[in-house]
């Protein structure tokens, strides 16, 4: 079943083209890594599929509706999004900010129900931060907190997830941490998962199938082998790339050099 | 497990409330029996047991027409600018928010004083015209705050401030024009900026302090109903977006709400500042920021804040002062506290 389907997809900023005719298809269940360089469109692109964007032109659906006619309320229970600014200005506890992710199924002067309690606390106990429940959130590590964000997304009851950047200022053990959390997601609970990296090797040893985005127009997309490749990543980054092999997952491994040795690496060609 | 959780919601909800309600209660009957007329507390629960034989006539009447109007008037005002303060804290997603700072409460008194000075506020049909025209004043003043402060979907401090010292001068020269083009109603015009809540009701223009009262009430009731959606969208327009919520036309609709309930408060009783900006945040130490309480909660507190103050500037010198000096001396300082100490990541 195809949950995403997009064709065509044009998105300006005053004038300023954006995206510039996106087709992409995500099948149920896939793990989708976007990677690309600053300013290549990742975010516009996952703020147009999660309907924060309406001002683009082509088509996006989801589930086969068009994301124009989803009402926000459905679309929430439907998909989710982890945001990548999590600045919360008020001192809410984690319990309250998590409960939050049911809005979308509870009405004014509404109680939670006994279900709306037991699929927080599942969300909470599976990114492991029920123990942090009462604390405030502003009180948090960054890992912490990204935890809890996630927890939100997840009481939503959602199909799709959606993050942008959901390991940027975070330690690398806790990069691993969330990115082991969303491998669960998607084997165990068969969930649908489009994350936006700026770490191509964590998108690869992850992600079932990247997609690399170059100025607005996606520049290739299939699996991590076929996508870290020298000449596909130095043509979009420009940069003087090394790839090697994850000796424990297999998956490529990209490294960087400093640039007075860019001739050496030339040269071996 | 559900049980604990709810258990605990409501358990905070009454005591806050409660406590807070018995406050209100307590406050008004001090403030009733405290004046330049010499009443004592058991005077004012004669007059409302009904032993009229025993109390003097003059009593019952400053207690019942003159004090007793003004204590609901605090109540009436104290609510819709500490609630409003919230609502603006929520929308704007920062915690410095507050009607009186960001210029919507001078958008009110422009509106009332335009209607003043050009006379149109005469008569029982005149009476309405003002506080219609303070709503229209304040959502005005609101909506250029907010195409001012906002780039790019967030609401930084900076810019936030910055918008409302901008409408408040840009007001703050319309109300000027407007005094001084006025000839009679300059000391209405000052009356509104210096903010009090002496205002003087008989018996025929009663009906305006419960309309006020009843405006008040609403926009109370309808936020409450609302409060969950408040939640998410104080988490920020993002997020809020995410969780379901149509923040154009949530935001539209509490615009809509809080500028009525300013227009209300503002017309009767001018500029009274900071209300919006210190009771929100006291009353987030006892509630917690979840608006469901909050919203009562800051409802009754501010309620509580405006008849101390209020009792203060009628007693503190021989003459009255107003009570928008009173909130602005405490105000001004806890301004500059909050501004101090919070911390870095929302300022």
């Amino acid at each position: 079943m195809v949950n995403i389907e997009i064709s065509r997809l044009f998105v300006c900023y005053d004038d300023y083209p954006v995206l510039k005719g996106i087709d992409l298809e995500v099948a149920e269940g896939e793990f989708l890594g976007i990677i690309g360089p600053n300013g290549s469109g990742k975010s516009t692109l996952l703020k147009s599929i999660s309907g924060i964007f309406r001002d683009f032109s082509g088509e996006i659906k989801v589930r086969g509706r068009s994301i124009r006619r989803w009402r926000r309320r459905q679309l929430a229970r439907m998909l989710a999004v982890v945001p990548q600014d999590t600045t919360i200005s008020f001192d809410f506890t984690v319990l309250e900010v998590v409960m939050m992710g049911r809005s979308p199924y509870l009405r004014g002067f509404q109680a939670e129900t006994a279900h709306d309690l037991d699929v927080v606390r599942r969300a909470m106990e599976f990114t492991e931060c029920w123990q942090l429940r009462d604390r405030s959130i502003n009180e948090l590590s960054g890992g912490e907190r990204q935890r809890a964000v996630i927890a939100r997304a997840l009481a939503q009851e959602p199909h799709i997830l959606l993050l942008d950047e959901p390991t940027t200022h975070l330690d690398i053990n806790h990069q691993v941490e969330i990115f082991d959390l969303l491998a669960s997601l998607n084997t165990d609970e068969g969930m649908t998962i489009l994350a936006v990296s700026h770490d191509l090797n964590l998108a690869a040893a992850y992600c079932s199938k990247l997609m690399l985005l170059d100025k607005g127009r996606i520049h290739s997309i299939g699996t991590p082998g076929e996508i870290l490749r020298r000449e596909v990543i130095e043509d979009v980054y420009q940069t003087p790339v090394i790839i090697g092999k994850n000796p424990a997952t297999g998956s490529p491994n990209l490294m960087l050099m400093p640039s007075e040795l860019h001739g050496l690496v030339q040269g071996k060609r | 497990m559900i049980y604990e959780y709810q258990k605990k919601f409501y358990r905070r909800w009454a005591t806050v409330n409660l406590s807070l309600l018995i406050a209100v209660i307590a406050g008004a009957f001090l403030a009733l029996s405290i004046g330049p007329s010499r009443t004592s507390l058991i005077d004012v629960l004669g007059v409302f047991l009904g032993e009229r034989t025993t109390t003097p006539e003059w009593v019952s009447n400053v207690i019942l027409r003159i004090r007793l109007p003004r204590i609901i008037l605090a109540i009436v005002a104290g609510a819709s600018l500490s609630v409003s303060g919230v609502v603006f804290q929520a929308v704007l997603g920062n915690p410095l928010a507050d009607p009186y700072i960001l210029g919507v409460s001078s958008g009110a008194v422009a509106g009332a004083a335009l209607v003043t000075v050009f006379g149109i506020g005469k008569g029982t049909f005149g009476q309405l015209v003002i506080p219609t025209v303070s709503f229209v004043g304040s959502l005005l003043a609101m909506i250029l705050v907010y195409i001012v402060a906002r780039i790019g979907g967030r609401v930084r401090s900076q810019t936030l401030l910055l918008a409302g010292v901008i409408v408040n001068f840009f007001l703050g020269a319309v109300i000027m024009l407007l005094m001084s083009i006025s000839n009679r109603e300059l000391h209405e015009i000052v009356y509104l900026l210096m903010g009090n809540l002496g205002y003087v009701f008989s018996e025929r223009t009663i009906w305006m302090l419960w309309i006020a009262g009843g405006l008040t009430l609403l926009g109370a009731i309808l936020l409450l109903w609302r409060s969950r959606e408040l939640n998410a969208l104080s988490l920020g327009e993002e997020s809020a977006t995410q969780l379901g919520i149509d923040i154009q036309r949530f935001r539209l609709f509490l615009l809509f709400i809080v500028s009525l309930m300013i227009g209300a408060a503002v017309s009767l009783c001018g500029l009274i500042g900071f209300v919006g900006l210190i009771v929100p945040h006291a009353t987030r130490m006892l509630s917690g920021p979840d608006h469901r309480t909050l919203i009562p909660a800051a409802a009754l507190s501010g309620a509580v804040f405006l008849i101390l103050a209020d009792t203060l500037a009628r007693t503190v010198a021989p003459i009255e002062i107003p009570v928008g000096v009173v909130t602005a001396i405490v105000g001004g300082p806890f301004f500059i506290y909050l501004l101090r100490t919070r911390r870095p990541g929302y300022i």
